[in-house]
C-alpha cells in the first residue's frame, strides 16, 4: 500500500469502507451519538485520516494511518503465544483463539497500532488486517477499493516502491527528504508513505532499519534452539539436586542411627 | 454440677498440655514398646529444645496454639474483600476498571509485577529468605540439604501470605489510576474510580 499526502483530499472515504468491510461500529464518542469521528486509531477505527496543521500559517497535510504491516514485525515477535502472525500477502493477522489479552503488542509496536477493547468484557485486539478477507478473494483492501483520488494504491511492495521512488524523482523537493517512508524503517514495512512535511510531524517515528523484534529474536534463537537453553539448566539442576538429596540422605541415616528418630519432613 | 476450667493459654516449648501438666502421654502399648526399643524416650528434647513427642524427628517444635485468632479474622475478612474485588474484575471490562488505555496499556501492573513481584517471588533475597516465597523456596528445597528444608513449608505459607497482600495492593491501587504513570508521578487517590464507585453502590 502506498500513501501518497499530495495526493489525498482527506475526504475520509476510505474510513466508512473500512468500518463496513471490518464490521466495525461507528465512534460517534466526540458527536453524541451522531456520525463516526474518531480522534485517533482505537477499538472501533482500523483506519483514520487525521489532519496536521503547522503551528503558524496555513499549512497542513492529511495522514491515513493503519497497520504498518511490517516486514518483520515487533508485534509478531513480541507476541507470547502466536496469535499474531504474517499472513500470505504480508498481511499481519490476529487469531482471536490464540490471544490472552497480555497487550504485549501494543506495547511492541513501535507504530501505536494494535488497540485493546478496554470496554468489552471479552475484549479482542483490534487492528488492520490489509481486508484479510477480501485479499483472498482477490480483492483490494477496502480502503484501497473506494479511494476517489488514488492517493491510496494497493500493490505488491516491489511495485509500490518503485512508483514512490519515480514520483520523487519527478518532483525533487516536492516530498520530504526526497524519499519514501517505510522502505527501510524498522527493517521495513508494507505500507509507504509519501509526505510534503516531515514524517515525525504526521505521527510516523523515526525509527533506524533494524527490525525491533530482531533484538529480541537473535537472543532468543540462540537459548531456545532446540531447546537446548532449558534442557542444559534443567540438567544442571538436576545434578545439583541430585547431589544434595545423596548427601541429604547419608546425614538423615546417621542421624537416624544416632538417635533413633526418622526424618519427618 | 463442677464446672469445668477454662483452657489456658499455653506456654510455648510444650509439645501438648500432658507435658505442661508434668504428666505422662496417653501413648498406646505399640509405641510405648516402639519408644523403648529407641535410646530417645518420648516426650523429652532434642539438643536445639525441640520436644519428641514420637519417633518422628520432627524439625520445628510444635506450638499447642489457637488456630482462629482475632487477627486471622482481621486478615480472612480483608482476603475475602479482595475476592469480592477480584471476581466484580472479572465480570467487569478492564478500561474502567483499572484505569488503563491504549496509551498506558500495562499502567502500574506490568511494572509492579515483573519489578516486585518477581523480585519478591524469585530473587534469594533476605527477605525471601526470612518470609519466604514459593520460588525462592522449591530452590532452597531442592538445593539444600536438612537445614532448610525445616522451612520450606513455612515458606510456601507466607508466600501464599504475600500473593494475597499483593492481590490486596493491586485492589487498592485500582482505586488510583494516575499511579505509575509518567505525566502523574504522584499517587492521586480517585474517589471516582470504579472500584469505589461500584462499592458505595452496594
Amino acid at each position: 500500500m502506498l500513501y501518497d499526502n499530495t495526493i489525498c483530499t482527506g475526504c475520509k472515504a476510505c474510513m466508512p469502507a473500512c468500518n463496513e468491510a471490518n464490521g466495525l461500529p461507528p465512534d460517534t464518542l466526540q458527536t453524541g451519538g451522531l456520525w463516526d469521528m474518531p480522534a485517533d486509531l482505537n477499538s472501533k477505527t482500523k483506519n483514520i485520516i487525521k489532519l496536521y496543521k503547522e503551528p503558524e500559517g496555513p499549512g497542513f497535510a492529511y495522514v491515513k494511518r493503519q497497520c504498518m504491516h511490517c516486514l518483520d514485525p515487533a508485534c509478531v515477535t513480541g507476541c507470547p503465544f502466536g496469535s499474531l502472525k504474517k499472513s500470505d500477502f504480508g498481511a499481519v493477522t490476529w487469531n482471536s483463539s490464540l490471544c490472552i489479552g497480555c497487550r504485549y503488542c501494543e506495547v511492541a509496536c513501535p507504530f501505536d497500532v494494535p488497540k485493546f477493547e478496554w470496554d468489552k468484557w471479552n475484549p479482542k485486539i483490534v487492528k488492520c488486517e490489509f481486508c484479510y478477507d477480501r485479499l483472498q478473494k482477490n480483492e483490494q483492501p477496502a480502503c484501497t477499493a473506494v479511494c476517489p483520488t488514488g492517493a491510496v494504491i494497493f500493490g505488491k511492495r516491489t511495485d509500490l516502491l518503485a512508483k514512490g521512488k519515480e514520483r520523487v524523482a519527478a518532483a525533487p523537493g516536492k516530498y520530504f527528504e526526497n524519499r519514501v517512508y517505510g522502505e527501510h524503517e524498522a527493517g521495513g514495512t508494507q505500507v509507504l508513505y509519501l509526505s510534503n512535511v516531515a514524517f515525525s510531524k504526521i505521527g510516523l517515528p523515526t525509527l533506524g532499519s533494524t527490525s525491533l523484534g530482531h533484538y529480541a529474536t537473535k537472543v532468543t534463537a540462540v537459548i531456545y534452539k532446540w531447546l537446548s537453553g532449558p534442557i542444559l539448566v534443567a540438567g544442571l539442576l538436576g545434578v545439583v539436586i541430585k547431589k544434595n538429596w545423596n548427601r541429604h540422605e547419608a546425614e538423615s541415616a546417621a542421624h537416624e542411627k544416632e538417635t533413633g528418630l526418622r526424618e519427618q519432613l | 454440677m463442677r464446672r469445668r476450667a477454662l483452657p489456658t493459654r499455653k506456654k510455648r516449648g510444650f509439645a501438648n498440655s500432658y507435658e505442661q501438666r508434668n504428666m505422662s502421654s496417653p501413648i498406646t502399648t505399640s509405641q510405648v514398646s516402639r519408644a523403648q526399643a529407641r535410646p530417645v524416650q518420648v516426650g523429652t528434647r532434642d539438643a536445639a529444645g525441640s520436644t519428641l513427642i514420637n519417633h518422628w524427628q520432627r524439625g520445628v517444635p510444635v506450638y499447642r496454639e489457637p488456630v482462629v485468632t482475632p487477627l486471622l479474622i482481621f486478615f480472612g475478612a480483608l482476603a475475602a474483600l479482595g475476592l469480592v474485588l477480584a471476581a466484580m474484575r472479572f465480570f467487569s471490562p478492564l478500561g474502567p476498571f483499572s484505569g488503563m488505555n491504549d496509551a498506558y496499556a500495562w499502567g502500574i501492573w506490568k511494572t509492579f509485577n515483573v519489578m516486585t513481584l518477581t523480585a519478591l517471588g524469585s530473587a534469594r533475597s533476605r527477605w525471601a529468605w526470612r518470609h519466604g516465597s514459593s520460588t525462592g523456596g522449591s530452590c532452597t528445597w531442592s538445593c539444600e540439604p536438612l537445614w532448610y528444608r525445616a522451612f520450606f513449608f513455612t515458606r510456601l505459607a507466607s508466600s501464599l501470605s504475600a500473593s494475597m497482600w499483593a492481590a490486596h495492593g493491586i485492589s487498592i491501587a485500582s482505586c488510583c489510576p494516575g499511579a505509575g504513570m509518567p505525566n502523574r508521578r504522584c499517587l492521586r487517590f480517585d474517589m471516582h474510580a470504579t472500584v469505589l464507585r461500584r462499592l458505595s453502590a452496594f
